[in-house]
């Protein structure tokens, strides 16, 4: 192992870390560090590295084949994150109205599963309390956790994807 | 020519390259650079040359195989496939049809002044 390669390939593959998935960087890093070692051979590892180029560039040329340009994603991940914050929020409204208009008795549903707090405590007033409390907080929360989720799954699911659809 | 130009140039015939070198004979990442070297391309970066291998992988224009090496670890040698052959003769009619008409162009003599609107 040689300390000039090693962090080259380190320099590439921490550029790839949110534009490649995974097991795709361990094969780039693989066979970058042994065509560099290949090189090192003849020229030693200073020439090897710099006859390379710019990692930037190098780590940009494997980014546009893994998954084309690396920005088009991220307005269309965004829009859908947008989406499933909303859609996840209207349901965090909708247990809230229900439970506004199980505050009114004539409505209450005795077995409904969102007044379990109710039956415990036994006090409807706190327990709305507390429930507008954590909604406040899922106002917050909720969305993050979404575009964090969905970031998260795009960057794995899209560069398989991507390959799919240039197969086809 | 500007460096980034000239680059630009090379990285647009790189894969036409590749792939024609390998049609002679199978090669992994670091051989096949130098061949290209070897071919006059001397301005082609090391760096260049392995993200197009995986360029030509993902599109299916050449497969790749792994090969013990007696100084390390297994090699990843690429040949071109049956689509990479296809591939190649397309894209050397494409690119003759291209030089046939940028050539003349460029080997005209360029006047000293441009021509004014009239």
């Amino acid at each position: 192992m040689n300390l000039t390669i090693e962090r080259y390939v380190w320099s590439v593959d921490r550029r790839l870390r949110r534009r490649a998935d995974p097991p795709r960087r361990r094969e780039i890093r693989r066979e970058l560090r042994q065509n560099l070692e290949a090189a090192a051979a003849d020229v030693g590892p200073r020439d090897a590295v710099a006859r390379a180029g710019d990692a930037a560039e190098v780590a940009r040329d494997y980014a546009e084949v893994e998954a084309g340009t690396p920005r088009r994603w991220r307005p269309r991940a965004g829009l859908v994150a947008a989406a499933l914050s909303w859609l996840l929020l209207a349901l965090v409204q909708q247990r809230e109205l229900r439970l506004e208009r199980a505050s009114q008795w004539a409505e209450f549903d005795p077995w409904s599963a969102d007044l379990w707090l109710v039956r415990l405590s036994g006090d409807l007033e706190e327990t709305i309390l507390l429930h507008v409390h954590v909604q406040r907080i899922a106002y917050l929360v909720v969305p993050l956790v979404a575009f964090l989720l969905w970031s998260r799954a795009w960057r794995r699911v899209r560069p398989a994807w991507k390959r799919g659809a240039s197969a086809v | 020519v500007p460096a980034n130009h000239h680059s630009q140039l090379l990285k647009g015939v790189l894969g036409i390259v590749l792939l024609r070198l390998l049609a002679e004979r199978e090669s992994y990442g670091y051989e096949l650079v130098e061949r290209v070297h070897e071919a006059g391309l001397a301005d082609v970066p090391d760096g260049s040359v392995y993200p197009a291998l995986g360029r030509l992988e993902r599109d299916g224009h050449v497969s790749s195989r792994l090969v013990a090496s007696p100084s390390g670890p297994a090699r990843k040698y690429y040949r071109p496939t049956p689509a990479g052959r296809a591939a190649l003769a397309e894209w050397t009619r494409a690119w003759r049809a291209l030089v046939d008409v940028v050539d003349p162009l460029l080997a005209a003599p360029v006047p000293a002044k441009p021509k004014e609107a009239a």
